[in-house]
């Protein structure tokens, strides 16, 4: 990596030699996919046998879906490039660096976002595109859902439906969250404010990009091969019993965890290696932390989510019976096995909204953050306790009841250093001169949504008060409080925070107040409600319910429309301002970070000389 | 700034139109449609006296979907499974209007069914569902060989309190949600019809003349809605039998409705 | 270099103005959660049947009480914030006087505060767990096994002359132990009134224990998606005097005998 950029010879005019990667973009990836998937599709119906007249499972269905995705995932990613560079390295080549730059989108214009592109900001772009089409969907299905319940009893929609519509809600929202802050501006924003070029991996971080479309398919296709009968956890044994649309989840979240984790080794390689000089631990930005210890924190646990469902598979497509205890084996083998990557997940989720928002509020204070080093302690913390505590969605599970002790201990263990990152916000805007922006008032908003979320799960870590509260809605009221109430909100002032910086363009600001207040206001009234009849005895996952808890209901439905509206005015907002905002100046919100000291739009190398860091961003305030 | 708001107005009454939209196909997208209303029948007078207004419904059962029943011609989707649909007072088979699996009959009423079970059937898994449950007086009137051709039965006509556990083809229960209201449960067993006989009629193109007959009569109490289904597992997997099917509604489970 | 030495706890800190009107919004905020928290709460759970819900009841409301003073503090500085002067517009206002980075005084107090709070939380969760524990190993018990399918849940009452039945029928004051299977999925047994929850898995016993105290009518709602008719999987529990419970048992047949008999021929 250069410390000063170089300028190569321009190439706008002159057709640029780099084979057949020119010619490969979305379009050639969805052809070859959907070709793929037919060819294999059409092989399996003829070449694979019939099902044994006495078997007990009809699996040749599956094994037939499940090929058929696999065959679409190999085509998508052939035909969007992604095997070129290997490939070369296997001859004994490499790529050019014509061919590189070239991948790196250079002199491309908006064809790039269409391609295999390795430059780490067209990567971040794919990714917010991505989790605003993830959100749009998933948002829509909890608009249906809550539909269905606000009708008096509900029973609206067809049980089936509702079903899938709540499973695949959950699925597509969990992989929302977990990429929401971390694919945008970890991708985007993190290279520039570490004062490097790009990341370690570039055509890595191409690849975890378009996996995730890849695995998107499989998904919806399911949905119409009879959707999935399950919530977003796929419990075995009932997963085994699922339509063909559970092998579509199953083939998301395999392909899914291959993105994860090759993003995590990408950005924490990235961090740890290529940080400016001058940049020591100590004046690395927060939200650096945060981003790392969450992909840190996916590594371990994805590849255990990613095993579980292939043991799923091997199930219903070979009928094994890993999950199925008449023949030796557990549906707790699989409990644990998800729960142990379900856990530290949420805070994969929730650690990089928290630390961005730690890192913004110095900017809107006016004054340094509160005690950096408490911060990191807390995030090392909550990554080092969640890996101990999963089996606290299993206390009445019955699997080991003298394990539930144990575990109670490690959960109330982690409010721990929770209570730090509290402590940090709380200290910077204490004696600060508070700048309002929707970036500041989601702090506030952030403390009070995760206090909610945060005591309401004190409840939940103690025995015998899950014995009651488990699988009610009161469970489902607190992770949107912590996942969506605080996770959101980050992700969300991220967006406003960054987006000069990704876009040029100031965000409308009468706009983005007005999401800001109907989304928090919608947000709390729905979810409180949804506490109150989960304490009146509401289950989880119901389609229908007991006359009792009509009220709430109703209550959380029209929260719900609240937030929808909120949201809608949002896209509008990033529509609208991406076409034809205010410009933005290079920095904004006179922050101090490394990315504010690149002009906009960001040049292909971000820096014209590599920065030399010789202070922390924290130096506000003061006798200057 | 005008421009920005109202474009802001637009995405939320389109983003809400699209949602509307969405969720109109998703409710309209029930398997079966079509409720089946119990034809009235006069008055029934309870064991202890009471008397009230009665209304029946009479149900087949048939082993697979290609012959009878409301999924269309050739079976529509699933040809192969079996099909619980409203059928003729002496078990004629029907196809198209007319028949169906959701159900409604009125509040406070005696409520009599009969059921012609034409598949065969084995082992029931759980033999709490081989009694009777929820009927006036616990018992059920069954006939083991009905002749669909000359309506008559080919058997003795019996009052049964159960059926053993080894011949049983389906069951009918009624379930629904705990609410402040009385609570509805009635659980019928339906003996398989001859193994042979039926696979011989399925080979030549439909149903066997000989299936089993179950009538049992119980009274509703307030409104409410309530789901049946069948408690006999025969889909797929091993100890997850309630696969396929089992889980796909109008197949072996629809709405029970009780209108107020 | 950060500042590390004590920055606020400085002088009479306590005497400041700011430092005063956040006190008083602590304690004002501290009552207005801690009471509106525990009462929608307790409210929202109706009257318990049992002994064990009490618990529940009582441990949420300790609960609320003991995080009440920490959300009152994270919401009187947040309010705090927002009452002092507020900048606006486009340019950011100018830095803060002080460049306070650390306060060794305030970290150690928050530390040790949430480490007593969850010393606290968890010796009041042993104590309860161990007190709802105690059915589990009355030997006087009556056992009923639970069986969960989809979707229906049935009731034995071992030793009573082969009682089955679909309404869960208890005696009140009377310490009873469920033995919960499946024969299919996972399903989870809650009585809703009377806080106990258990899964019920397929090829496993799972037990749980309560002594219903209170004569009424309750409900079993089914706590874990079972698949499609997972809504619809709810039973009534009648708990009866047990001279009640005794007349019913007495009432009811006994599935384990058959009365089935070979028809005859068609007459």
């Amino acid at each position: 990596m250069t410390t000063t950029m170089t300028h190569s010879a321009p190439t706008e005019g002159r057709t640029p030699k780099v084979g057949i990667i020119r010619y490969l973009n979305l379009f050639t990836a969805l052809a070859l996919g959907i070709i793929s998937a037919i060819v294999v599709w059409r092989l399996a119906l003829a070449f694979l046998p019939q099902d044994a007249e006495t078997a007990v499972m009809h699996t040749r269905e599956d094994k037939i879906a499940l090929l058929s995705m696999i065959g679409w995932f190999v085509g998508f990613m052939t035909g969007i490039g992604a095997l070129i560079a290997p490939f070369r390295w296997v001859m004994g080549k490499d790529l050019s660096h014509e061919e590189n730059m070239y991948l790196a989108g250079k002199d491309m214009g908006v064809k790039r976002y269409f391609r295999y592109t390795t430059d780490h900001k067209v990567v971040g772009i794919q990714y917010l595109v991505i989790t605003m089409v993830i959100f749009g969907i998933g948002g829509t299905l909890a608009m249906l859902i809550r539909a269905n319940l606000g009708k008096p009893g509900g029973g609206w929609i067809h049980p089936q439906a509702y079903n899938s519509i709540v499973g695949t809600h959950g699925i597509l929202m969990i992989v929302g969250t977990i990429i929401m802050v971390t694919g945008p501006f970890g991708n985007f924003i993190m290279p520039i404010m570490i004062g490097a070029r790009d990341m370690a991996f570039p055509r890595l971080n191409a690849l975890s990009f378009w996996l995730i479309v890849a695995a998107a398919v499989p998904l919806i296709w399911g949905q119409f091969l009879g959707g999935i009968s399950t919530g977003w956890s796929a419990y075995n044994p009932l997963a085994g019993q699922a339509p063909l649309g559970m092998d579509g989840y199953i083939m998301f979240i395999c392909i899914f965890a291959l993105s994860t984790m090759v993003a995590g080794a990408n950005i924490t390689t990235t961090v740890v290696r290529m940080r400016a000089k001058g940049m020591t631990w100590n004046r690395t930005p927060i939200f650096i932390y945060g981003v790392v210890a969450s992909v840190a924190l996916a590594l371990p646990a994805f590849p255990v989510f990613f095993l579980s469902q292939v043991m799923s598979a091997f199930d219903r497509a070979l009928g094994t019976s890993f999950y199925d205890t008449a023949n030796g084996g557990s549906g707790w083998l699989y409990e644990n096995l998800f729960w142990i990557m379900g856990h530290p997940e949420v805070y994969v989720i929730l650690i990089p909204a928290v630390a961005a928002l730690m890192e913004m509020a110095p900017v809107f204070t006016r004054r340094p953050l509160f005690s950096f080093n408490v911060a990191v302690m807390g995030i090392a913390g909550i990554c080092g306790l969640s890996v101990l505590v999963w089996a606290h969605h299993m206390y009445i599970s019955g699997w080991a009841p003298l394990l539930n002790a144990p575990f109670m201990l490690t959960t109330e263990l982690i409010s721990i250093p929770t209570g730090m990152l509290f402590l940090v916000l709380i200290g910077t805007l204490w004696r600060g001169r508070l700048w309002v922006t929707v970036p500041t008032m989601s702090i506030f908003a952030l403390l009070w949504n995760f206090m909610i979320g945060g005591i309401t799960g004190i409840y939940l870590s103690d025995v015998p008060a899950d014995a009651f509260l488990h699988g009610s809605m009161y469970v489902t009221a607190h992770f949107h409080y912590t996942l969506m109430g605080a996770g959101l909100t980050g992700a969300i002032a991220s967006l406003v925070y960054w987006f000069p910086k990704m876009t040029g363009r100031m965000l409308d600001k009468t706009l983005s107040w007005i999401s800001f207040w109907f989304v928090q206001i919608g947000f709390n009234v729905a979810f409180l409600g949804m506490f109150f009849v989960g304490l009146q005895g509401q289950p989880r996952r119901v389609e229908a319910y007991a006359a009792l808890f009509n009220k709430g209901n109703l209550i959380t439905s029209i929260g719900a429309v609240v937030i929808m509206t909120g949201m809608l005015i949002l896209l509008a907002a990033v529509i609208g301002s991406w076409r034809s905002g205010v410009k933005a100046p290079m920095n904004p919100w006179q922050a101090k970070s490394l990315e504010w000291t690149v002009p906009n739009p960001v040049p292909l190398e971000n820096f014209e000389t590599l920065p030399v860091v010789t202070e922390d961003v924290y130096g506000y305030g003061g006798k200057k | 700034m005008n421009k920005r708001i109202f474009a802001a107005l637009a995405t939320v009454v389109l983003g809400f139109g699209v949602i509307a939209g969405i969720g109109t196909y998703v409710a309209a997208a029930k398997n079966d449609p079509g409720v089946v209303v119990a034809q009235s029948a006069g008055s029934y007078t309870a064991p202890d006296g009471t008397v009230y207004p009665q209304v029946k419904l009479s149900l087949n059962v048939y082993p697979n979907s290609q012959f009878g029943g409301q999924h269309g011609a050739g079976g529509g989707a699933h040809p192969d499974y079996v099909s619980y649909s409203a059928g003729g007072s002496d078990g004629e088979v029907i196809t198209g209007a007319g028949s169906g699996s959701n159900f409604e009959v009125p509040a406070h009423t005696a409520v009599t069914i009969t059921v012609y079970q034409y598949d065969s059937g084995e082992s029931i898994t759980n033999d709490f569902f081989a009694h009777v449950h929820g009927t006036v007086g616990g018992t059920a009137t069954f006939v083991q060989r009905w002749d669909t051709k000359a309506k008559v039965n080919a058997a003795a006509e019996q009052q049964i309190t159960d059926i053993p556990k080894d011949v049983v083809g389906h069951t009918f229960t009624i379930h629904g949600i705990s609410d402040a209201k009385s609570q509805l449960f009635v659980s019928v067993p339906l003996m398989m019809a001859k193994d042979e006989e039926v696979s011989a009629a399925e080979d030549a193109g439909g149903y066997t003349q000989f299936p089993t007959k179950t009538t049992f009569t119980f009274i509703t109490g307030d409104a409410g809605e309530y789901v049946w289904n069948c408690e006999f597992p025969c889909g797929d997997g091993t100890i997850a039998r309630f696969g396929a099917a089992m889980s796909t509604m109008s197949y072996m489970s629809g709405h029970f409705t009780v209108k107020g | 270099m950060p500042e590390t030495k004590e920055a606020y706890f400085t002088g009479q800190w306590w005497k400041r103005t700011d430092v005063k009107r956040h006190a008083v919004l602590w304690v004002v905020l501290t009552a207005v959660i801690g009471y509106a928290g525990t009462e929608v709460q307790v409210r929202a759970m109706g009257a318990p049947a049992s002994e064990v819900m009490a618990n529940v009841i009582h441990l949420m409301r300790i609960f609320t009480w003991a995080a009440a003073p920490v959300a009152g503090f994270a919401a009187a500085l947040s309010i705090g914030a927002l009452m002092g002067k507020r900048h606006h517009g486009d340019f950011p206002p100018p830095d803060t006087e002080h460049a306070i980075r650390n306060s060794p005084r305030a970290i150690a107090l928050w530390i040790v505060v949430s480490a007593l709070m969850c010393l606290f939380a968890l010796v009041v969760g042993l104590i309860a767990l161990q007190k709802d524990n105690t059915s589990l190993l009355d030997a006087k018990a009556t056992h009923v096994n639970v069986v969960g399918q989809q979707w229906v849940w049935n009731f034995d009452y071992p030793g009573d002359g082969g009682v089955r039945s679909q309404v869960l029928h208890l005696p009140v004051n009377q310490p009873v132990v469920f033995r919960v299977t499946s024969k299919d999925v996972k399903h989870s047994f809650w009585i809703v009134q009377m806080g106990i929850k258990i899964d019920a898995n397929p090829g496993e016993y799972t037990e749980t224990a309560v002594t219903p105290n209170k004569i009424g009518t309750f409900d079993v709602r089914c706590a874990e998606l079972c698949g499609l008719l997972h809504a619809y999987m709810q039973n009534k529990v009648i708990v009866q005097s047990k001279e009640d419970y005794a007349k019913w048992l007495a009432s009811q047949p006994n599935q384990g005998v058959s009365t089935w008999t070979e028809p005859g021929a068609a007459a």
